[in-house]
């Protein structure tokens, strides 16, 4: 069943147009993530499946229902905002439970429901104190509180996690996840964080220019982007992108550093590899690239190498105990279907490999 | 802090400020202080100690007394007009509109001019022979005949209270109009879409970050208010019938046109006690505000 429906969704700000013709489909209990960098239109389409703007055209249904110009209150949606955006002279039960005060909802029902929420997301102890008191990521389940205690059809999150310390919000996306499996909400949220819509998401809609360039799981968008765009957007470190030139001997990349002979696209082409598709290993069947270590970085867990060939580099993430020196040479080995080829000007996926 | 007990360093630099405030502050006071318990007049002698004669005479005069209730109309009048006229203001600037820069820098104006320049032009305004005010009424008919407005005990405060909005109101609309522009406007979007209409937005929303300001509006125009002295001394002196005659208006009469420096004295530091007592009362609410702020 589909819950909420986006169809041709544009809106103008006179002659500037942020979405040109948005089309969504949203199953019930999925995790939308709209991806994208700032400016490319993911927060004001939330604001509009919220109420907040209206768009210049274009329909939105939630449950077949038209919502365009239905009031944000009776939208039966729910929305968490990046600043949290709470009432900072009430109190945490209030704060919680103003949607239910204003619906006229009365005391008790609240409170139980308030309390109810508010164990949810282990906030029940706070309930007394103003927001003021709290430490970003108290005031972010409060925040979510708000919006869980009313029960919607679809939560709405503008950028939740942007606010807090790097190690709170790894802590708070597993705690939105958790939640997420545990009451199966629907949910759409808007980030400029890859990883975050990649551990979240249950399906990515990466966005651009007001435009959604693409559509799919979070493996999908990974392992087969649309376009260059997404495949550069996804992924850190970010994939290799290396021009080709159509020779004799086959497309040759990276000024003849490898060949690929089965390769014959009909426009020219530039090919991406992902740094971990990268192995030291030969195997059966691979691309070999031969270079020199330029530079050598530690993670931890592993090692991102930068190595050079002819006049262009490439990044691999390599593992950790492998002994590397600057300046040696190396070997590097990629399978042939794990090389992207995009056209090198509309910068769309071509698929020129034979299977 | 290097250390709680001030150096003698620090003194030594405090000391220039010290002596000016002495000077212009201290002195003056101190100098009121004695005068007020002598009959001094402001010509000839200097008068003798008479202790706290003018205190117990002052207050029971009728002229303190109706000067006092006259003071408090005019300040409490204007000061409640001024606050809710200035918030209504600052909310109707704060909607998205054609020409509102236009009308934000307008609205500084009146407060812009000086007294003496306000008192004048509504003088004019609701001059009997040919102000605006009686041509307009009487063209729209709402008057059969030209009135004095100033001229009569029943319109003199009214009007005196009217000018004294339209010069003021646009300060607290400017301190508010800043306040409302510190709300967050994701708190507004919050509210709407947890369904708050307009009244509970402002109760829930806006007023806890328009409160504190507001305090500080309040508390100077209060006591500016209480002090008045140059728009009533130019637009009625005190008139008719000593209907508008403010304290501070009393306190010059008392001390240069009755010429008793002593007497005057006396009611100028009880104005100024009225004044301390106000803004204490203030300072105390607004720090309540402060800590539930927070």
């Amino acid at each position: 069943m589909s819950t909420l429906e986006l169809r041709e969704i544009r809106k103008s700000y006179g002659t500037l147009e942020t979405l040109k013709g948005i089309n969504l489909n949203l199953e019930s209990g999925e995790f939308l993530v709209l991806l994208g960098a700032s400016g490319c239109g993911k927060s004001t389409l939330l604001s509009m499946i919220s109420g907040l703007s209206d768009p210049t055209s274009g329909d939105i249904t939630l449950n077949e229902r038209r919502l365009n110009g239905v009031h944000p209150k009776d939208r039966d949606i729910a929305m968490v905002f990046q600043s949290y955006a709470l009432y900072p002279n009430l109190s945490v039960a209030r704060n919680i439970g103003f949607g239910l005060e204003m619906r006229g909802i009365d005391r008790s029902t609240r409170e139980k429901a308030v309390l109810e929420a508010a164990k949810v997301l282990q906030v029940d102890h706070l309930l007394d104190r103003k927001p003021g008191d709290l430490s970003g990521g108290q005031r972010q389940r409060v925040a979510i509180g708000r919006a869980l205690v009313r029960k919607p059809k679809l939560f709405l999150f503008d950028e939740p996690l942007s606010n807090l310390d790097a190690k709170l919000r790894l802590e708070m996306r597993s705690e939105l996840k958790r939640l997420h499996q545990m009451l199966g909400v629907t949910v759409v949220y808007v980030t400029h964080d890859q990883i975050e819509a990649m551990t979240l998401a249950s399906r990515i809609a990466v966005m651009r220019g007001g435009c959604i360039e693409q559509l799919g799981t979070p493996e999908e968008i990974y392992n087969r982007p649309a376009s260059r765009f997404v495949a550069e957007f996804m992924g850190s470190p970010p994939i290799n992108i290396l021009a080709t030139q159509q020779t004799e001997r086959g497309l040759e990349i990276a000024s003849g550093a490898a060949v690929l002979k089965d390769l014959r696209p009909t426009d020219p082409v530039v090919v991406g590899i992902r740094p971990e598709a990268l192995k030291t290993q030969a195997f059966d069947g691979a691309i070999t690239l031969s270079g020199t270590v330029d530079l050598v970085e530690l993670t931890g867990p592993e090692q991102i190498v930068s190595v050079a060939l002819n006049d262009t580099r490439v990044t691999a993430t390599l593992p950790a105990d492998l002994p590397l020196a600057l300046g040696q040479d190396i070997d590097l080995f990629v399978e042939p279907n794990r090389i992207l080829t995009f056209d090198a000007n509309s910068g769309d996926r071509v698929e020129c490999l034979p299977h | 802090m290097f250390s709680e007990r001030m150096s003698p360093r620090a003194l030594l630099l405090m000391l220039p400020l010290v002596l000016v405030m002495i000077a212009v502050i201290g002195w003056p006071l101190v100098d009121t202080i004695r005068l007020s318990m002598t009959d001094a007049r402001l010509a000839g002698t200097s008068g003798e100690f008479i202790g706290a004669d003018n205190y117990t005479k002052t207050v029971s005069s009728r002229n303190f007394q109706s000067a006092f209730w006259a003071t408090m109309r005019f300040s409490v009048w204007s000061v409640s007009i001024e606050l809710v006229l200035g918030v209504l203001v600052a909310l109707l600037l704060n909607q998205r509109f054609y020409g509102r820069t236009l009308l934000r820098a307008l609205m500084i104006l009146p407060w812009a001019l000086p007294t003496v320049v306000n008192a004048t032009l509504w003088r004019l305004i609701y001059n009997p022979e040919y102000g605006a005010l009686n041509a307009l009424l009487t063209q729209i008919g709402m008057l059969d005949a030209y009135r004095s407005w100033l001229g009569e005990p029943s319109s003199a405060m009214t009007a005196l209270i009217v000018a004294d909005v339209w010069k003021n109101f646009p300060l607290v609309a400017l301190i508010a109009l800043a306040a409302l522009q510190a709300v967050p406007k994701d708190i507004r979007a919050a509210a709407i879409s947890d369904g708050a209409n307009a009244w509970k937005r402002f109760r829930y929303v806006i007023m806890p970050y328009l409160i504190g300001p507001l305090m500080v509006a309040l508390v100077l125009r209060t006591i500016e208010a209480f002090k008045v002295f140059d728009l009533i001394w130019i637009m009625t002196r005190g008139g008719p019938a000593n209907s508008t005659r403010s304290l501070s208006i009393l306190v010059y009469q008392e001390a240069f046109a009755f010429q008793r420096v002593g007497s005057g004295a006396s009611l100028a530091l009880i104005i100024t006690l009225i004044i301390t007592v106000l803004a204490v009362a203030y300072l105390m609410i607004m720090r309540r505000f402060a800590g539930e702020a927070r």
